[in-house]
């Protein structure tokens, strides 16, 4: 049993994970998990873009934005989980951790994707007086594509690592990072290993998702 | 369509220095010049691409100007005809300027399954259709890695619309479609014969 502290046997494992899928909060606590870290991963996403796009066309948005953004990347997530934990409720933090993990990496891509635009495109579409919408269309956003889709692949992976830490510290109600935090005070470590494996499937599914829902959209165009 | 003592440097070389030209503002008219005097530069003035760092042109305003770049600058992703279209108030058909340039089969074909001869004439129809109705079309080598026999029949075409043409051209028998060929020497680009 002294062993199974340090490193449990695969078996222990298992057969904790076995006991963990036959109960009802299990997967209440993973969905709630999902949800929580995947509301605030759009959320980061659509702000990540937004914000992107503002700085590129604005000077002056971009002087005010871009070292707010730099800070959030360069600030450790513990910091930012005890201070978000002040400002919002308990449930809500690993949606906002998540979504502020997120954020500065699409905004990244965004404006690498934006910056990459063609200027031989960009030069023919003034001289043939394309308009904005349509030099949008046809030659920013599919500059855009393969950096807004790298972007969003390398943020899930971050977004499930900060959420789920956010859920170790501030413990919200039905929550895997809560039930990770109580393997720690039980010294459970087939449990945290059990869990650990959780998280870590259940993003290799979401990335295997998006990765898929990318692919399809890429191909459509 | 004039150049009066016009003077451009790009990147500390010099290519046009004082130079002045009086270019026909009808008919099809075609510059010849060996690669780099400076041909390229003249047309991208004329359409208010570059901005002279001295002298005065006096030329259609861009916006009644259409012009076939050096390079073909297709859309990626976009068909044939979609490539025509993206540059044509909504609604209107690519089909007729397909046909033009001997593409007429290809509209639903995307640009990388095109050649190199036919994603350039798939260019110039793009610059032909957007130029109808303006006062001048400008074309940089809109015959490049085209046969002679297509050529004739682009430009055969090109005159139907009876706009003002100015093209560069390398060949003897690119030359040999236009009303009038001006030759140059440079850089600085000089007028060798009118």
């Amino acid at each position: 049993m002294a062993k199974e502290l340090f490193i449990p046997a695969p078996l222990s494992v298992l057969s904790e994970l076995r006991a963990l899928a036959v109960e009802a909060d299990f997967w209440l606590f993973t969905l709630m998990t999902l949800l929580r870290i995947s509301l605030g991963a759009i959320g980061g996403v659509a702000a990540g873009v937004i914000l992107g796009c503002l700085t590129f066309v604005s000077p002056a948005a971009n002087a005010i934005f871009a070292p707010a953004v730099r800070v959030v990347r360069a600030a450790p997530v513990a910091s930012f989980i005890i201070l978000i934990l002040l400002w919002v409720k308990t449930d809500f933090v690993p949606a906002v951790i998540s979504g502020l993990m997120v954020a500065p990496i699409m905004w990244e891509g965004v404006m690498a994707g934006l910056g990459a635009a063609d200027p031989q495109l960009l030069e023919l579409a003034r001289a043939y007086r394309m308009g904005r919408w349509r030099s949008v269309k046809f030659i920013y956003l599919p500059a855009l594509r393969p950096h807004l889709a790298s972007a969003v692949l390398s943020s899930l992976g971050l977004a499930w690592k900060s959420g789920v830490a956010a859920e170790v510290l501030c413990l919200p109600k039905r929550a895997v990072g809560a039930q990770l935090y109580y393997t720690k005070l039980y010294l459970d470590t087939p449990g945290l290993f059990a869990w650990t494996a959780v998280v870590i499937t259940l993003s290799l599914i979401i990335e295997c998702t998006a990765r898929h829902l990318l692919k399809r959209g890429g191909d459509k165009k | 369509m004039t150049f009066d003592s016009v003077s451009f440097a790009y990147g500390g070389k010099v290519i046009l220095d004082n130079f002045s030209l009086q270019l026909p503002d009808t008919g099809v008219t075609a510059l010849s010049g060996p690669s780099g005097c400076g041909k390229t530069t003249l047309l991208r003035l004329l359409m208010g691409l570059a901005r002279p760092s001295g002298g005065r042109i006096t030329a259609p305003s861009p916006r009644d100007i259409s012009m076939l770049f050096q390079e073909n600058r297709l859309f990626p992703g976009l068909d044939a005809a979609a490539q025509i279209t993206s540059v044509l108030p909504k609604g209107a058909e690519a089909g007729r300027w397909l046909r033009l340039v001997g593409l007429g089969e290809e509209a639903r074909s995307p640009v990388t399954s095109l050649s190199g001869g036919m994603q350039r004439r798939l260019a110039l129809a793009r610059a032909l259709a957007y130029g109808e109705g303006k006062a001048l079309i400008i074309l940089d080598e809109p015959f490049a890695g085209v046969d002679p026999e297509t050529s004739r029949e682009i430009m055969a075409g090109i005159r139907r619309m009876g706009v003002p043409v100015l093209y560069s051209a390398h060949d003897a028998e690119s030359k040999a479609l236009a009303d009038k060929v001006m030759t140059f020497d440079g850089p600085p680009l000089r007028v060798r014969d009118i």
